[in-house]
């Protein structure tokens, strides 16, 4: 199983000289020891004008400093917002390959649409519209890398044909994921041969179905590129030696990431489009997190507590046929640095080997 | 943490603040009623001028006009407009009522009695074309107060409708003055989906000066049978719902 970290790089009022620095370089300071630590990913979000729940709206020149500040761990570039308006498919394909070469191949790439009134009126988007832009966004990408040279004439966009440069290190170019928010989304990825990037972490018994379905529908697909047949999901994390200080800072994450994504205007409550079904990422998150939980009042599948605990909740992930789980560690910055530090150890120490059989330790695990 | 309103209630005057007397009726069912909202994002200058501080302005600040008509049921027909702002309430998706206009003072006086709406007398129209739906306020002295439109109705499933639950600043019988939660049971029959259009809008007229329409959202004309609930619940104007919900007619907070 892998395990990654993902920043939302949020930034609380009141904004501060400096507080938005201060955010950025302790994401780094701890995707950096995540990295030493034999985490796998390191995420990082793409949101325009989402005051205070992240302040992320050039990831790729972040993650770019966090390719330079790390060795092994894999760079993921989502979600890329795939909108003409918001980012052009040619920027995103050089942007990409410029990261991939810079991060020395170590690049994933999330693919979606946004889900906010906010972000997409931003840029003048119709919200009826992004499900085409994304679907014709992603077959493009594979072909602008691997092609020497790419024309297209579409809905979305056009072009003459032109190189598109540079190209990536990895062959036959980075692995490629989408979104998965609304249920039927993840049938989506697997037509297209994409890995799903499940944004929700949902029921144990919903998840493993939609995950056996993804799983036979992907066997038949139509692949935009290579196919990247991988089910990762998203969670919240805090790891401590004392369950219940490991619980009570772990819903306190979730209490907060929920309190400022509920805010958000969401592209369903603004205007009226099948395009998106459901209310997207936020609400979701927000509902599951505050689901009924165990006799501690824990939601089912939530990754917080002493490490027995989250590791029985990643074993039943796992036998659900999640291939990964990426955790937030912080929002709003409710969580102090040194406890980031000092959970993401204790769960490489006491976690992470025991879904790692026959693997070496990784460096930096002992107290 | 997210911005709270700036609201300052004490010196809202009654016509901002209706008084509730009536707050246990029962529900009322307002059957085959058409309702038609004009979205709007506003200025930025005032996202949290007209709202009470236990709320949260939206990001980015919205507007919106709604439009009720009923032709029949047990408060008679009427028409009645309402502004609300668009905000949260801890969690929750809500809209807050600044001002609301009816044409029939014998529905009136219920609306204000029972759900508080200000209810104020106005003509109050809602007129539908085949290229658009049009809708009016006019003051008794025949000032126009607002002065809009759905254009180029597109039908759309009903089940892509969505509409967020009200909230009311109101005087309760006991006098304090308190946020209520309306919140109409909808059942779908039809639903067009436009483009809005404001021509004018007095937003003095309706208690908030400076709020300007800016970036049109959407507009969403339906019909619906409505159930408008008795109210059940309020909360205190300047702390956060979930410390301050009471029960209507039971004593403390309920949680």
């Amino acid at each position: 199983m892998k395990f990654g970290v993902f920043v939302e790089l949020s930034v609380p009022r009141p904004w501060t000289p400096g507080a938005e620095r201060e955010v950025y370089e302790n994401s780094i300071r701890y995707l950096k020891l995540a990295d030493e630590l034999g985490f796998d990913y390191a995420w990082c979000v793409e949101h325009h004008f989402l005051e205070e729940y992240s302040h992320s709206s050039a990831p790729d020149l972040f993650l770019c400093a966090v390719a330079r500040e790390t060795k092994r761990i894999r760079i993921g570039h989502g979600i890329v917002i795939c909108v003409p308006q918001i980012n052009p498919p040619v920027r995103i394909a050089e942007r990409a390959a410029v990261l991939d070469i810079l991060s020395g191949g170590r690049l994933d790439v999330g693919t979606g649409r946004s889900s906010t009134w906010t972000e997409l009126a931003g840029f003048g988007v119709d919200p009826a519209d992004t499900k085409k832009y994304w679907d014709e966004t992603v077959r493009a990408l594979p072909k602008m890398w691997t092609q020497e040279r790419y024309s297209h004439d579409g809905t979305a966009f056009s072009m003459p044909e032109r190189a598109v440069l540079p190209k990536p290190i990895q062959d036959p170019h980075p692995p490629l994921w989408v979104a998965v928010t609304s249920p039927g989304t993840e049938l989506d990825a697997a037509d297209r041969g994409l890995g799903s990037l499940g944004l929700t972490f949902g029921g144990f018994g919903e998840q493993e179905e939609r995950i056996a379905t993804y799983r036979k529908r992907i066997q038949q697909c139509d692949p935009v590129g290579a196919v990247n047949e991988q089910v990762h999901t998203v969670n919240f994390m805090h790891c401590s030696e004392d369950d219940e200080r490991g619980t009570r800072v772990g819903q306190r994450l979730a209490a907060t990431f929920s309190y400022i994504s509920s805010q958000l205007l969401s592209a369903r409550e603004a205007t009226p489009t099948p395009a998106y079904p459901s209310l997207g990422l936020l609400p979701q998150l927000r509902r599951e997190s505050s689901a009924p939980g165990d006799e501690k009042g824990v939601p089912e599948g939530l990754t917080i507590g002493d490490p027995d605990r989250i590791t029985r909740v990643l074993q039943r992930w796992e036998s659900c046929g999640v291939d990964g789980v990426n955790f937030l560690m912080n929002t709003m910055e409710r969580v102090p640095l040194e406890d980031i530090e000092s959970s993401l150890r204790l769960f490489a120490r006491e976690v992470m080997p025991r879904f790692r059989s026959g693997e070496p330790a990784p460096a930096g695990t002992e107290v | 943490m997210p911005l709270n309103g700036t609201l300052d209630v004490a010196v809202l005057g009654t016509d901002r603040v209706p008084t509730i007397t009536d707050p246990a009726a029962a529900d009322v069912t307002l059957p085959d009623a058409e309702i038609l909202t004009l979205s709007f994002e506003h200025n930025h200058a005032v996202h949290t001028e007209y709202l009470p501080a236990a709320l949260h302005p939206t990001v980015p600040p919205t507007l919106h006009w709604s439009f009720l008509v009923v032709d029949d049921g047990e408060l008679g027909p009427f028409t009645l407009a309402q502004l609300r702002l668009g905000c949260r309430a801890g969690y929750r998706a809500r809209s807050f009522l600044v001002a609301s206009f009816v044409d029939n003072e014998v529905a009136g006086e219920p609306l204000r009695a029972r759900w508080g709406f200000h209810a104020a007398p106005a003509d109050v129209s809602v007129r539908r074309y085949y290229d658009r739906i049009e809708a009016r306020v006019v003051a008794p002295d025949g000032t126009p107060i607002l002065d809009g439109a759905l254009v180029d109705p597109t039908p759309v499933a009903p089940s892509d409708a969505t509409f967020t639950a009200a909230l009311h600043l109101v005087r309760m019988p006991d006098a304090a003055v308190r946020i209520v939660q309306v919140d109409p049971e909808m059942q779908f029959r039809r639903a067009d989906y436009g483009r809005p259009v404001l021509r004018a809008f007095d937003a003095g007229a309706c208690g908030a000066p400076g709020l300007e329409a800016r970036l049109p959202m959407a507009a969403l004309a339906v019909r619906a049978d409505i159930v408008l609930p008795a109210v059940r619940y309020s909360f205190a104007v300047d702390e956060p719902p979930q410390r301050s919900v009471q029960r209507i007619g039971a004593p403390g907070p309920s949680g």
